[in-house]
């Protein structure tokens, strides 16, 4: 009956669809539903410096329906949710959720930051695998499936455990055989992505001392099964731009419009007198492929090779949006000093980087843009002005102000959710 | 401020006029049989408040009105001495003390102890006296918490960390000294929780101002404690059983031989407890879920040993002291938490051990009359091991799971080492002219290294930091209108030298963004003046700009929950104290003691614990600016020597005052108050005694009840977010029943803290004991 019913409206349905866009020839433009209708942003800042990757410092949330309104500011005085006592910055995030272990550090939980505090949706203890709060890797691999990868405690091996995200329990949990690599400590959690086409987990990692860390290798894992199918080296970079934190807090890997997968890294500068001081590189593993593109290496142009990538997201038409910090271009006094970060578009066919005429930023231990619907939302803590929030239309490439953050507040991080059903 | 600093300069320099009454002068010297001089004995008329008290040559200089009065001199250790004199024109009178034949403990001191003289003098100070209290209390730490202003935060039970603030300023703004030599000398590990009770005479407390003879950076105060002297030969014996698995043995006594004037003094103190008191409402897992319980502590064992030993002698043409002293002090403490509760651990441990040896000389008339000369020198071997073996999560009901890293840091398994030697080099010179002008110069020595290694984990590589500090003090005290007056100025040298070897957790440290070698030179100067009037009214006040220097610990961590910070600043204060006090007798029964104090405190690079919520572990950290104002006071009301009632109060108003940070912008918590500090904080206690219970002579029955109040603080800044986590208003009551026997030679003792059994919590809302009992058995034999 079902089927019957399917065979009739079909039809139906597909007359409609000719008969809407019709519409739009005839010069009716369709109004595209507002995707901040059903969603919102929460809004991370810090007192007393970044709140983010082992500051200690007081984390305050508040939410906000548009970033555009350069008319908004946006202050925590008796405001927003304190979430110090129970909440990480660093946390995997879909839909309406906040997944991650928090401060009690002996779990995994789902969380509801909402205007009157946090809603702890659900609970589960660590089973055979634990993981240290904030240190470790994530990829969903389906709409309600997520696998965190972190190296164990001996950092011998990479243990990985599947959850459930309606429920949250353990599917299954163990560790990945068969690594093909010569480390003799595993970084400590790495990054990983899922790659849907093949059903395939890339998993990045390195050295865990990081005056051994001479080269990236790449696991190719089985999402059913969690058996790794290839371990690849690239030895153009040191390492991931992150080797601890996974991609919680930052974003250091995507997947362009082709589908092909990039991976920022970053290398010591030779002779730098910190082991901070260091310059990025894009590595990139071409759709459907089990090893690096050995053709490519992106992000050589700025500043003489100098500026470290510190977050990378794609925009569309085959660019990224970069962080770099880079005392160089910026004209900062040093690596050690404030505001010597800048956003840019990477093109990643022509390696062109296209920096935005926006003040510097300070800030390593952040995220603060974030792409919704077709525009990328770019956040900065200046040195001459309160930190704000500049709107970057992908298509036209136009750059407008959006709102501001009352001055004295360290800008930490934008999320996009689902608002509350 | 300028104005409270104004007003306190010219009470330093306005001449007084004379009160009304023709004053006449009682002086002279006090001594032995041996003719040797008896400092600090006290000289009082008979049925009046009025005393004075011999220098450390033995003289002194009495205000008195004409006509017929009762002398009484008094000095431990030595038999009361009485004399009726008739006077009518100033004149000298010498006394001559015989040493005690009787218990020492049952001497009744009329006319002011040495406690209340410190207090009146023109440091503010508390000065608490454990004579009378000594069979009763079970730590140093718990009495020193029921003074005015003072604060003591342990984060659990015995052997547990704890930080004493003074006026507001945190606990490592206080340093603590044995003797005016600091504690650390004996060992990292000792502390005013587990140093035997019974070796301790009286405690002395410095809030702000601290006289330069202590050689401190002290900002936020100093606690000295004064341990027993004069008395000859006797054995201090004590025994203590309590809630929680808690044991505590005290034993401390002294030979001397009369003719060779020889003493020998060997202590030994012991602490141990299972601290398994309940945790309420703390979180066990539930199969995959997690519930609600209330569960038992069940790593926390803690045992403390501390043995000294001291040679000296004293009275000597060539030394009125010299000693040769050595001691010994090992802990062992299982790791229950981190720094905050939710932290659980189940395996890690931490043990210290340390040896010492010191020297001290002391001589007065030091090769020209009125040098005195007090020397003492210290070499501390100290060392600490840190075990952190197990990959497991554990949980309030003691199970646990496996987990991917140690419990301490999460990091690989480790047995650290941290070996600290410690030298400690003090001298004071002390000259003075007539009594009335008393020059003081200081120097202090504290060289510290840090080497650490590791067991297990091979990746970490052993390292060595130096840290050392020289600070040199002078000052000039004055005295007018007999001791009516004083005043003293003094001017302060700090030298700090800091070698960092260490570079494991560079972002956390800061070691690879500050230069491996630093010296630092800082100037601190202030001056103290006491103004009296009548018995019923004196006013005091002192200002000091003050440098503190950053403590080991909080540049170099402790190796477990606290990690190194390299990036201190020394911290900068302007210290005011302002107040008042006086003694009304009512009747001849009933007394009032009062005194109030305000304090401003002006820090520059303000040193804060703060636990770092995601790395499990803390770290001291610099606030640019912060403003301590608050208010004191205190009432002590006392009936026939049997009945007593104390109160006293602090508000502290402690804001951040940052205007800018470093980089120009501005601090966002600018003018707030700052989190996790108790800022409104009261204690109220009574006491009564019954002599001679039961008809029996020479004995007594004491009940005492306290009652302590902290209100309710925030955990993170104040105008900032909703849902903010809170520590609620604190009330505990405590109770204590004790009795003696043969004037106090034979004693037991009755506590329960905590009896309506209140949740209390620390700053960062670790929970602290239940409603605890303990009882103490003590003996006190003397010849």
């Amino acid at each position: 009956m079902k089927k019957i019913n399917l065979y009739f409206y079909a039809p139906l349905i597909l007359a409609m669809s000719l008969f809407l866009c019709s519409c739009e020839d005839n010069d009716s433009p369709i109004v595209e539903p507002n995707p901040l209708e059903t969603a919102h942003f929460d809004i991370w800042v810090s007192i007393g410096g970044n709140g983010g990757m082992g500051s200690g410092n007081t984390q305050l949330v508040n939410n906000t329906k548009t970033l555009d309104d350069s008319n908004i500011v946006i202050d925590y005085k008796g405001s927003g949710v304190d979430v110090t006592a129970k909440l990480f910055q660093e946390s995997i995030i879909k839909g309406q959720y906040y997944y991650q272990i928090p401060q009690e550090k002996d779990r995994f939980g789902k969380y509801r930051i909402g205007e009157t505090g946090i809603e702890t949706v659900q609970e589960v203890a660590f089973g055979k695998n634990t993981y240290k709060d904030r240190r470790y890797a994530h990829a969903w691999i389906g709409d309600n499936t997520f696998v965190v990868l972190a190296a164990n405690g001996d950092k011998d091996s990479v243990i990985w455990t599947k959850f459930n995200a309606n429920n949250m329990t353990i599917i299954a949990e163990g560790s990945l055989k068969g690594l093909k690599d010569t480390l003799t400590a595993y970084s400590t959690s790495g990054i990983a992505s899922f790659r849907a086409s093949d059903n395939m987990i890339l998993y990045s990692y390195c050295h865990s001392k990081s005056k051994l860390r001479k080269g990236v290798y790449m696991a190719f894992i089985n999402a059913n099964d969690m058996s790794v199918v290839n371990t690849v080296e690239d030895n153009r970079a040191a390492f991931m731009a992150g080797t601890a934190y996974g991609q919680l807090l930052q974003n250091k890997s995507f997947f362009d419009t082709n589908g092909d997968y990039y991976l920022a890294c970053n290398t010591r500068i030779e002779g730098a007198a910190s082991r901070t001081e260091q310059f990025g590189s894009l590595l990139r593993i071409k759709s459907g492929e089990t090893n690096f593109d050995k053709s490519y290496l992106g992000f050589r142009n700025a500043s003489n090779s100098q500026g470290k990538l510190v977050t990378v997201q794609s925009l569309a038409s085959r660019k990224a949006l970069v962080y770099v910090q880079d005392p160089i271009y910026t004209q900062a006094a040093g690596w050690r000093n404030n505001y010597n970060c800048y956003y840019a578009t990477l093109n990643l066919e022509t390696d062109e980087l296209t920096k935005f005429d926006i003040p510097h930023s300070e800030g390593t231990f952040s995220q603060r843009s974030v792409m919704f619907g077709d525009k990328a939302y770019i956040g900065i803590n200046p040195e001459s002005s309160a930190p704000c929030v500049y709107v970057y239309d992908v298509d036209s490439e136009y750059l407008t102000k959006g709102l501001t953050i009352a001055e004295g507040y360290s800008f930490d991080r934008i999320v996009a959710l689902d608002d509350a059903e | 401020m300028w104005s409270i600093i104004s007003f306190i300069i010219l009470l330093c320099f306005l001449p007084i006029i004379g009160f009304g009454q023709k004053i006449l002068f009682l002086s002279g010297e006090i001594k032995n049989p041996n003719g040797i001089p008896i400092p600090q004995a006290i000289v009082t008329i008979e049925n009046s408040i009025k005393g004075t008290l011999a220098d450390n040559n033995g003289k002194y200089s009495l205000e008195i009105t004409p006509g017929q009065h009762t002398i009484l001199v008094t000095a431990y250790g030595y038999n009361i001495q009485q004399e009726v004199i008739d006077i009518s024109n100033s004149k000298s009178q010498n006394f001559t003390l015989q040493e005690l034949t009787i218990d020492i403990s049952t001497i009744n001191v009329s006319g002011k102890t040495k406690s209340q003289k410190i207090r009146e003098g023109s440091f503010t100070v508390n000065s608490i006296k454990i004579k009378g209290v000594a069979s009763c209390i079970n730590n140093v730490n718990s009495l020193v918490g029921r003074s005015s202003g003072i604060k003591v935060r342990e984060n659990g039970g015995v052997g547990s960390d704890f930080d004493i603030s003074i006026n507001g300023l945190s606990g490592n703004s206080v340093r603590y000294f044995i003797d005016g030599v600091p504690l650390s000398s004996i060992g990292n590990g000792v502390s005013l929780a587990n140093l035997p009770v019974n070796i301790v005479e009286r405690i002395e407390i410095y809030k702000g101002v601290v006289p330069i003879n202590l050689g401190s950076d002290a900002l936020g105060g100093a606690i000295n404690i004064i341990t027993k002297k004069n008395v000859k030969n006797y054995i201090d014996a004590s025994y203590g059983l309590g809630s929680f698995g808690t044991h505590k043995v005290d034993f401390n006594s002294q030979y001397t031989n009369p003719k060779s004037a020889l003493f020998i003094q060997p202590s030994v103190g012991v602490n141990y407890s299972k601290n398994n008191y309940t945790m309420k409402n703390v979180e066990v897992r539930d199969g995959i879920r997690f519930k609600k319980v209330d569960a038992k502590r069940f790593h926390d064992d803690y045992l403390s040993f501390i043995t000294q030993l001291k040679i000296g002698v004293t009275d000597k043409k060539w030394a009125d002291l010299f000693s040769i002293s050595t001691s010994y002090f090992y802990s062992d403490k299982e790791l229950q938490t981190g720094s905050l509760q939710t932290w659980v651990y189940g395996m890690a441990t931490r043990k210290m051990k340390s040896f010492n040896i010191s020297g001290q000389y002391k001589k007065n008339e030091f090769f020209i009359k009125g040098l005195s000369v007090n020397m003492s020198i210290s070499q501390t071997s100290d060392y600490k091991i840190v075990t952190d073996t197990v990959y497991r999560q554990y949980y309030w009901d003691g199970s646990y799971s496996q987990a991917s890293g140690n419990e301490i840091s999460g990091g690989v398994k480790s047995i650290r080492n941290i070996e600290r030697p410690l030298t400690i080099a003090r001298a004071n010179f002390s000259y003075s002219i007539k009594n009335k002008h008393v020059f003081n110069i200081n120097y202090l020595l504290n060289y510290l290294k840090n080497n650490r290694s590791d067991n297990l984990d091979s990746e970490f590589e052993p390292t060595k930091d130096i840290f050392s500090k020289q600070i040199i003090g002078i000052s000039y005290s004055q005295q007018f209108w007999t001791d009516n007056l004083n005043n003293t100025f003094f001017l302060k040298d700090y030298i700090s030298y800091l070698e960092i070897g260490q570079d494991d957790k560079y972002w956390i440290t800061g070691s690879d963004i500050i230069e491996k070698i630093t010296t630092a030179n800082n100037i601190g100067y202030g001056f103290s003046s006491r103004m009296r009037f009548f018995d019923q009214i004196a006013i005091k006040g002192s200002y000091e700009h003050c440098v503190r220097l950053p403590l080991a610990r909080e540049y170099l961590g402790n190796g477990t929950s606290i990690d190194p910070n390299f990036k201190l600043n020394p911290e900068n204060s302007e210290n005011i104290n302002a107040g008042f006090f006086g003694t009304f007798h009512l009747t001849p029964k009933h007394s009032l003691y009062y005194e109030t104090g305000l304090f401003y405190r002006e820090v520059k690079d303000y040193i804060r614990y703060v636990p770092d919520q995601n790395e499990g572990n803390g770290q001291y950290d610099n606030v640019k600016n912060v403003t301590v104002k608050g208010v004191e006071g205190e009432l002590i009301y006392s009936f026939n020597n049997a009945f007593q009632f104390i109160a006293n109060f602090t508000f502290l108003d402690e804001r951040n005052k940052t205007k800018y940070k470093d980089d120009g912008k501005p601090d966002i918590s600018y003018n707030n108050r700052m989190p996790n500090r108790p800022w409104l904080f009261s204690n109220v206690e009574f006491n009564y005694r019954i002599k001679n219970v039961f008809n029996l002579e020479n004995n007594q029955l004491k009940f005492s009840y306290s009652y302590q109040y902290v209100h309710s603080f925030l955990f993170t800044w104040e105008q900032y977010g909703t849902q903010k986590a809170k520590i609620p208003t604190q009330h505990v009551n405590n109770l204590q029943l004790s009795y003696s026997l043969k004037n106090e030679k034979y004693n037991i003792s009755l506590e329960c803290n905590n009896i309506f059994n209140n949740s209390i919590y620390d700053n960062f809302y670790m929970q602290k004991p239940e409603r605890s009992f303990f009882c103490k058995l003590r003996i006190f034999i003397n010849q």
